[in-house]
This record gives structure tokens, C-alpha cells and sequence, in this order.
């Protein structure tokens, strides 16, 4: 749905550095409605705080706890 | 005209994402308790109680955390139903304060929906040291529902609250209440125009709501109209089919961008800030395993095992049972009773009070506290989320995900309490291989505990059990994730912040939970023992450890373990009981602990867990459970005993 926006995966994301969300991409629909529900919002000005055990990311004043699968559905716009 | 005058009083319902306060707010309110903690999920099950709220009593609702009307979950489901149900009443939509751009979406879908709602802002403490700042009076303006900001774990705000409630239900109502109408994009705006037509009054839903939750796909709402009106449905389904984005997504985001604009000008975000603190140390493995050491032995080892089930138990079983209650009993039966029978279903060896109740207040009771005081400290400080992260990566291997780390922990408290949390997990595959392990390796806080004090003085033998149960916890992961089919499990959490647990909510917990506790087990206790005197007095007893000790000699047992295994079918605890008994009567050698304490940790769950297992994940599939587990424990058993055999550990010398 939003594939036609340029950006990285969250993933690839620098420890630190900060992005702000340009589409969600995830593989099944259930997914993308757990996005949305945790405040994962294109538009949304996220900031990766681990990439390890698992992707922890803020958004808001919310740190949100991902693995691979669900980060890397994210498409963020590096800062 | 008073509101909600259908029963003579009002009807309160909160609602909220998991984790804001919801369960605070309803033990506040109301003089029952729900659990509260620091995690999300604490609440399974639908609480309700009664509460007088400034002379006028009023039905109070609690209900598991919601994300959107849109569930996810079986328990996100039992909550939208129960809100929808309850027409009239007033819905606290409960919202941490630091997030509102994030849940003031809900308090619109909840105004779409038709509820009357009052905003509960929760938790200013931490949006005022985040440097937040709000406007609460213009938000409630904008909105037209009334906003209360609290700080409910210092009851803060709580009378401003309670007369806002009271203002609502008292209000002469403008009926049938006002709808918000929310302008959707017109992808969205033509379909749901075209639908709402066809499902006026439908299911007591304004006919938008109830057209949007069928634009979505929504399990329930599909199935009520394809019954009621299967051009309608068939209808829905070719909209959908048309639409760009799915319809959930476009209705979410255009929620949220609804919120923002309601917030500008009444929500200020202060400076980003964030160092590094313990949370880090946490979850990073290399910190994080050591601490979660600490914890395990600080916590379980120390604090449950040798002040609960050492200090403790010595000091009610033996100075108050054994040296004193018991012997007096013991006589007073043998001297007032008539016959045989009697004096023994009182007294002596399986008597109700000698037996039934020593073992649930002097031996079971003080471990089980102690090890949910210990729990309930670590769900309330936020430990809980950050030990999930920290073991996703092991349990993704087991075909589970990082949020079953607790209803495991919880296993090794009461693993019947933690079958009933597995609800919390996503997926049926997910929910079935945790209560296998469950049932399988994890051991209650009584077996724990007792097992703890009775290899204390054998640190080889006790760190024997750890790892062959720690080994078959292993291997039943690995082989359920391989043979059941289905994909694994996705990991996504919101972890809270640290926060330092109040005394007060740990004892309330802690006390609820025991409760509860001893009223589930003390029946059962004492029906065991009572089967037991009968049982001994017509031989029965004899008669079957008789029938099991061939099995138990191959296990390298004494014949008396056979009543142990027999006991700990009824309870775990109940037969790790037994095992204290033995062992304190000197009948066990070293290597034979190690293989009783193995087997019956890995033996059948008791009764209780197993009436849950069997109401929660159906016949077959406890069923199957429950024969793989006894397979396993004496497989594993037997094993154990051929090595001792063939290796010559640990020796007689060593106890």
C-alpha cells in the first residue's frame, strides 16, 4: 500500500538515530492492524533505542518491543 | 430524571489499552479487587463489582485492555462484546496521559460506536516529569465528553473523578445520545454511505459503526449479518474488494489524524530525553542474564525456598503441627472417638487435620505466598516485559514468542493460574505448546520450594534436577514447535516503564492471589486425605503401592514413592509434600532423590491444572498432553536411574 515511498527498513536504522515512518509493510493484515494499535502511524517520529536482543524503538513516549519480522515491515525516512 | 434508572442505578464500564490503569481504578472505585501489575494483559477475565459513588450505588465494570474495537485477541473480544452490550452506561475510557495522541483514537471510535464516554487522563505524574503539557479543559471542549486527569496510584483526582461520574449519571440525558459521525475519506465515505442504509438498527449499533466493522471484515459483525441479510453481506464483500487500502488501516489512520488535530494547542510533547538506565542492563544478554541470575536466586532460592519453604514451613509444620497440635489431636481422637474408622479420618497418619490441613496451611501455604509476593513485585516493577525481550530469541526456538516468558514464570507459582493466562497469547499453536510445557517441566512453587529445601544440603543433586528439567523443557519445545503444524510466533510488546512497586498494591495482590489459592487446594487437600484413611483402612492403599512397586523398584525407589506419585496426581504439591516426608524419615538416598525429584517434577499436573487444560485447550488436545507428559516423566525417570546405575553417581558418602 505503500511501496511507492522511498525509505529503509527499521531495521537498517542506526542505534540512536531517529526516522520518521513512511509506509507499513507487513506480510499479513493482522500485522499491520498491531502497528497501527501500538501507535506505529506513517507520519509518526520514531527513535531506535536497541537492535539487540530484539528491535526497541520509541515512538511518543512508548518503547515498543519488535523482532525482525515486525521492524523490518516498517519503512522509515532516516533523520 | 435520573440516567441509567433501568435498574435504579448507573452502570460504569472502563475500558482502555492494556496497562493505564483500568484495574487501579476499578479497586479504587469499588470494594472488591482485580489484580493490578505493570504489565499489559494482567486482566483475563470481565471483573465486576458493586460501588457507592457519593451515596449512589453503581454497577462497576472492569474489562481486559482493548487496543481499538477492532480485537485482536479472545480477550480484546470479550471486552468489545461486553461494551457493546451494555447500552446506557457510561464507559471511563481510561488514557496514560504521556500518549494521548495514541488513544484518544479509541475515545472517538467509542464515540462512534454511541457510548457516552468520560476521558480519564491517568498518569500526569509521568507526563509532567516527561515535561507534557495539556490542556484538559479545551480537550474536553473539543471533544463534548467530560475529561478528569488522575494520578490514580496516589489517588490523586480521584473525588474530582468520582463527582464527574456522579454529574454524568444523574445528567438529564439527550437520548439516544450523540453520535459522532466521523468524516471518513471518500474511498471509505461512498461504501459505508451505501452500507449504513441497509443496517439501520441493526445489532444496537449506530448503522455507521456497524457498516465500518463489516467494510473491515470484523469476524463477529460478518457473521450476525450474513445470517440477518446476506445481500448486505455480500454487498460488504464486493466494496471491500474495491478498496485501495484495507479499511481498518484507512479508518485508523484517519482516526489518528483526527486526534492530532483535536490535540493541537491542548498537548505539547516536552524535550526528547532518554539516557541510559537499568531497562538497558536488562535486556541486553550480556547484563541481563546475570541479573536475571540474581534474580532467579535472590527471589526463588533464597526469598521462596529458604525463607518460605525453609524458615517458614519449619516453623508452622514443625513447632506448630508436629510439636504441638498434632500429638494433642492425635490423643484427643484416640480418647473421644468410637471405633476405628473415625479416630482415623481426623487423626493419624491421613487424617483431615493431621494430614489435610498440616500440608495446605503448614507446608504449601507459606511457599506459595511467599513466591507470589515475589511475583507480584516483579509485575509491578515492569520487570515482566523486559525478561520477554530478553527471551525471545530462546523461545522463538520453541515455536513460542517472548510474551509466553510469562505465564511460564507464573507456572512456577500455581501452573493452574497459568494456564488461564496462556489466553494472553496470540496464536492456539502458541497457547497449546505453553500448557505442554506447563504441564510438562515447570514446576509450582510448592514442589519448588520443597524441592529446594530438601537438596539444600546436596548442591550436585539440586543442580542435577535444575538441568535435566531445564534439558526436557528444552527438548518438548524443540519437538512441539517441529511436529505441530503452523507458522511461529510474532513478537511485538510495549514495554512500560520501571517503576518502583507500592507496598500496598503487592500485599493486596499478594493476598487476593493466596486466597484464592487456598480455596482452590484446601477441598482438595482434604478430600484427599480423606480418601486416603478409607483407602488405608480397606487396604486399598496397600493394594496399590503393592501394584506399583515394581515400577518403582525399576525407578530405584522405595515402594512408599508409589503413594507419592499416587498423591501428586491430585496435587503436585501435595505429593511434593509427601516427598519432604520421606525424605525427612530418611527412606531416600541421594541418587533416588534426584530421580523421584525429577519424575514427579516432570509427572502429571494435578487435578486442577488439568480441569483448566481440559476447559481451555479441549478434550484431545489435553488428552494428548497429559499422555505425552506421563510417557516423558517416566521415560526420563528411568533414564536418569540407568545412568546412576551404570556410572556409580553420586555415591552413598556424599548426603
Amino acid at each position: 500500500m505503500s511501496r511507492k515511498i522511498r525509505g529503509i527498513p527499521l531495521t537498517r536504522l542506526r542505534r540512536g538515530q531517529s526516522g520518521r515512518i513512511v509506509g507499513l509493510s507487513p506480510s499479513r493484515q493482522a500485522d499491520l492492524q498491531k502497528l497501527i494499535t501500538l501507535g506505529l502511524f506513517p507520519g509518526e517520529r520514531v527513535i531506535i533505542l536497541h537492535h539487540k536482543p530484539l528491535h526497541v524503538v520509541q515512538v511518543g513516549y512508548t518503547q515498543i518491543a519488535l523482532d525482525r519480522q515486525g521492524a523490518g515491515s516498517i519503512i522509515v525516512q532516516p533523520e | 430524571m435520573l440516567r441509567g434508572t433501568k435498574k435504579g442505578r448507573g452502570t460504569i464500564v472502563l475500558v482502555g489499552t492494556p496497562n493505564v490503569g483500568k484495574s487501579l481504578l476499578f479497586n479504587q472505585l469499588s470494594r472488591s479487587y482485580a489484580a493490578v501489575s505493570n504489565y499489559p494483559g494482567t486482566t483475563v477475565e470481565i471483573s465486576r463489582g458493586q460501588a457507592v459513588i457519593q451515596g449512589r450505588p453503581v454497577e462497576i465494570i472492569d474489562t481486559p485492555g482493548m487496543y481499538s474495537l477492532l480485537p485482536m485477541t479472545e480477550e480484546e473480544a470479550v471486552a468489545r462484546r461486553l461494551l457493546f452490550k451494555a447500552k446506557g452506561a457510561l464507559v471511563l475510557h481510561v488514557a496514560d496521559a504521556r500518549n494521548l495522541p495514541r488513544h484518544l483514537p479509541m475515545t472517538l471510535q467509542l464515540l462512534e460506536a454511541g457510548c457516552r464516554v468520560l476521558l480519564v487522563v491517568n498518569m500526569l505524574d509521568e507526563s509532567q516529569r516527561a515535561g507534557v503539557r495539556l490542556d484538559l479543559k479545551g480537550l474536553s471542549e473539543r471533544l463534548g465528553v467530560p475529561v478528569v486527569g488522575t494520578v490514580l496510584l496516589h489517588r490523586q483526582g480521584l473525588t474530582d473523578l468520582k463527582r464527574a461520574i456522579l454529574k454524568e449519571l444523574t445528567a438529564p440525558s439527550p437520548s439516544p445520545g450523540p453520535v459522532r459521525e466521523e468524516p471518513y475519506p471518500p474511498e471509505l465515505e461512498g461504501p459505508l454511505a451505501l452500507l449504513s442504509r441497509r443496517l439501520a438498527g441493526f445489532s444496537g449499533l449506530p448503522p455507521r459503526m456497524a457498516a465500518f466493522l463489516l467494510l473491515c471484515g470484523d469476524g463477529e459483525m460478518e457473521a450476525a449479518v450474513k445470517k440477518a441479510d446476506p445481500a448486505a453481506f455480500k454487498l460488504a464483500a464486493a466494496l471491500r474488494g474495491k478498496l485501495q487500502a484495507p479499511a481498518a488501516y484507512t479508518g485508523a489512520l484517519h482516526r489518528y489524524e483526527e486526534a492530532r488535530r483535536l490535540l493541537q494547542g491542548c498537548f505539547a510533547r516536552g524535550p526528547a530525553q532518554r539516557g541510559p538506565d537499568l531497562s538497558d542492563l536488562l535486556i541486553q544478554p550480556l547484563t541481563g542474564l546475570p541479573l536475571l541470575f540474581l534474580v532467579v536466586y535472590f527471589g526463588l532460592y533464597r526469598f521462596v525456598g529458604g525463607f518460605g519453604a525453609g524458615y517458614l514451613v519449619n516453623l508452622l509444620e514443625s513447632r506448630l503441627f508436629a510439636g504441638l497440635l498434632i500429638p494433642w489431636v492425635d490423643r484427643l481422637a484416640l480418647a473421644y472417638l468410637p471405633g476405628e474408622l473415625l479416630p482415623r479420618l481426623l487423626a493419624l497418619e491421613y487424617g483431615l487435620i493431621t494430614m489435610g490441613l498440616r500440608y495446605a496451611v503448614a507446608i504449601v501455604l507459606p511457599i506459595v505466598g511467599t513466591f507470589f509476593f515475589f511475583f507480584a513485585f516483579l509485575e509491578d516493577s515492569g520487570y515482566l516485559p523486559r525478561l520477554a525481550l530478553l527471551s525471545d530469541r530462546l523461545l522463538k526456538r520453541l515455536g513460542l514468542s517472548g510474551r509466553a516468558v510469562i505465564p511460564l514464570a507464573l507456572g512456577l507459582g500455581c501452573g493452574t493460574m497459568a494456564v488461564i493466562v496462556t489466553r494472553t497469547l496470540e496464536s492456539r499453536r502458541e497457547r497449546v505448546i505453553t500448557s505442554f510445557l506447563l504441564a510438562l517441566a515447570v514446576p509450582c512453587s510448592a514442589q519448588l520450594g520443597l524441592f529446594f529445601g530438601i537438596l539444600a544440603g546436596f548442591p550436585q543433586g539440586l543442580l542435577l534436577w535444575l538441568g535435566v528439567v531445564l534439558l526436557c523443557l528444552m527438548a518438548a519445545g524443540l519437538l512441539a514447535d517441529g511436529f505441530l503444524p503452523g507458522e511461529g510466533a510474532g513478537f511485538y510488546l510495549e514495554v512500560p516503564p520501571l517503576r518502583v512497586p507500592s507496598l500496598a498494591n503487592i500485599a493486596a495482590k499478594t493476598w487476593t492471589r493466596m486466597s484464592w489459592y487456598f480455596k482452590e487446594v484446601l477441598p482438595v487437600f482434604l478430600s484427599i486425605s480423606l480418601i486416603l484413611s478409607v483407602g488405608h483402612y480397606l487396604g486399598v492403599l496397600d493394594w496399590m503401592v503393592h501394584r506399583l512397586s515394581p515400577l518403582m523398584a525399576l525407578l530405584g525407589l522405595p515402594k512408599e514413592m508409589a503413594l507419592i506419585f499416587f498423591l501428586g496426581f491430585f496435587r503436585r504439591d501435595y505429593g511434593a509434600a509427601g516427598l519432604f516426608d520421606l525424605t525427612a524419615r530418611g527412606l531416600l538416598d541421594p541418587a533416588s532423590l534426584v530421580v523421584a525429584a525429577v519424575t514427579l517434577t516432570l509427572f502429571l499436573p494435578c487435578l486442577a491444572q488439568m480441569a483448566v487444560l481440559f476447559r481451555e485447550r479441549g478434550a484431545r488436545t489435553a488428552l494428548s498432553i497429559i499422555l505425552l507428559v506421563g510417557g516423558i516423566a517416566l521415560g526420563a525417570g528411568l533414564l536418569l536411574r540407568l545412568i546412576f546405575l551404570l556410572s556409580g553417581f553420586p555415591g552413598e558418602g556424599l548426603w
